[in-house]
């Protein structure tokens, strides 16, 4: 089970992010729980978030170009690995 | 690097991702992120046609249409590309997984910025809403109904902390000023409801088995 502290830490992590002295002890209580799913509640969250919201928004002008030149760039990068 | 820090070993394990020519066999069909993990360029291009409104309406909703929103829509992205490894379609839809990552960053960012800018005001009635319209329609129509159903069965205090946290990325203390509760009850209201609606939707279904 999971111990209350813990709990609310990663509950507010998934709704409204931790200051970072907040996230310091979430460090600590998680590294005396390791088997805990840090990522539950942030999963949990986005899912609602889908179902009572979820729609889709055209972009704004601009911004499909800069999320284009990312895509140029990070392409760039994948090929200069290859 | 804190080891210890469980946002950094995220943040360091999505590094270590990386961009990568795996060379594993993908087709056409295959999950746009299973293609961007594997090296294929063009699904990279496609990530913006399938979740540019996704992830642009979650900022928005959050930050306002500002260029802060503009700019946390393009960090997505970038994290969406590097970390596409992590996704396991086994595991939930991608658009669980780009609204996880998106909801991860665009919080930090919100609290990074220390306040809300100018977002817009939650409609009239969410949980009546038409739902999502994304490219998954049917699995989040029904997700759609548990959650709502799920959300309906909370107290009303509990309900209206999480509308107002978990899709308007308000902060406690702006929940509270908001509806006029002291900020110990709303914070109590809100972990409260959370793990009300994860009791409530792990005996439909196990949201937490999705993983990005």
């Amino acid at each position: 089970m999971t111990p209350p502290e813990l709990d609310s830490l990663l509950v507010d992590r998934a709704t409204v992010g931790l200051a970072p002295e907040e996230a310091e002890r979430l460090a600590a209580l998680l590294a005396e729980h390791p088997d805990v799913d840090v990522e539950a509640y942030e999963r949990l969250a986005a899912e609602l978030d889908l179902a009572l919201w979820g729609r889709e928004e055209r972009l704004p002008e601009g911004l499909g170009a800069r999320l284009d030149a990312a895509a140029e760039a990070f392409i760039a990068e994948l090929d200069a690995q290859a | 690097m804190n080891p210890l820090d469980p946002i950094a070993r995220i943040r360091a394990a999505d590094r270590a991702v990386g961009p990568s020519r795996s060379g594993d066999c993908v087709s056409a069909g295959d999950p746009i992120l299973v293609r961007v993990a594997a090296g294929d360029g063009s699904a990279v291009r496609e990530c913006q046609d399938a979740f540019g409104g996704l992830v642009w309406s979650i900022a928005r909703r959050m930050l306002g249409a500002t260029a802060e929103a503009e700019d946390a829509v393009q960090e997505v992205f970038i994290e969406l590309w590097r970390s596409a490894g992590r996704y396991d379609p086994g595991r939930g839809t991608e658009v669980q997984f780009v609204a996880t990552i998106a909801r991860r960053r665009i919080i930090d960012r919100v609290r990074r910025l220390g306040r809300r800018l100018d977002a817009d005001p939650l409609p009239e009635a969410p949980l009546e809403d038409d739902g999502p319209s994304s490219a998954d329609n049917v699995e989040l129509n029904d997700a759609a109904q548990r959650a709502r159903a799920a959300m309906a069965e909370l107290a009303d205090g509990q309900r209206t902390v999480l509308e107002l946290t978990l899709l308007k990325g308000l902060s406690h203390s702006e929940v509270a000023k908001s509806t006029n509760l002291p900020l110990g009850t709303v914070k109590t209201h809100a972990r409260r409801g959370l793990i009300k609606l994860r009791e409530l939707l792990a005996d439909v279904a196990d949201p937490l088995a999705d993983a990005p």
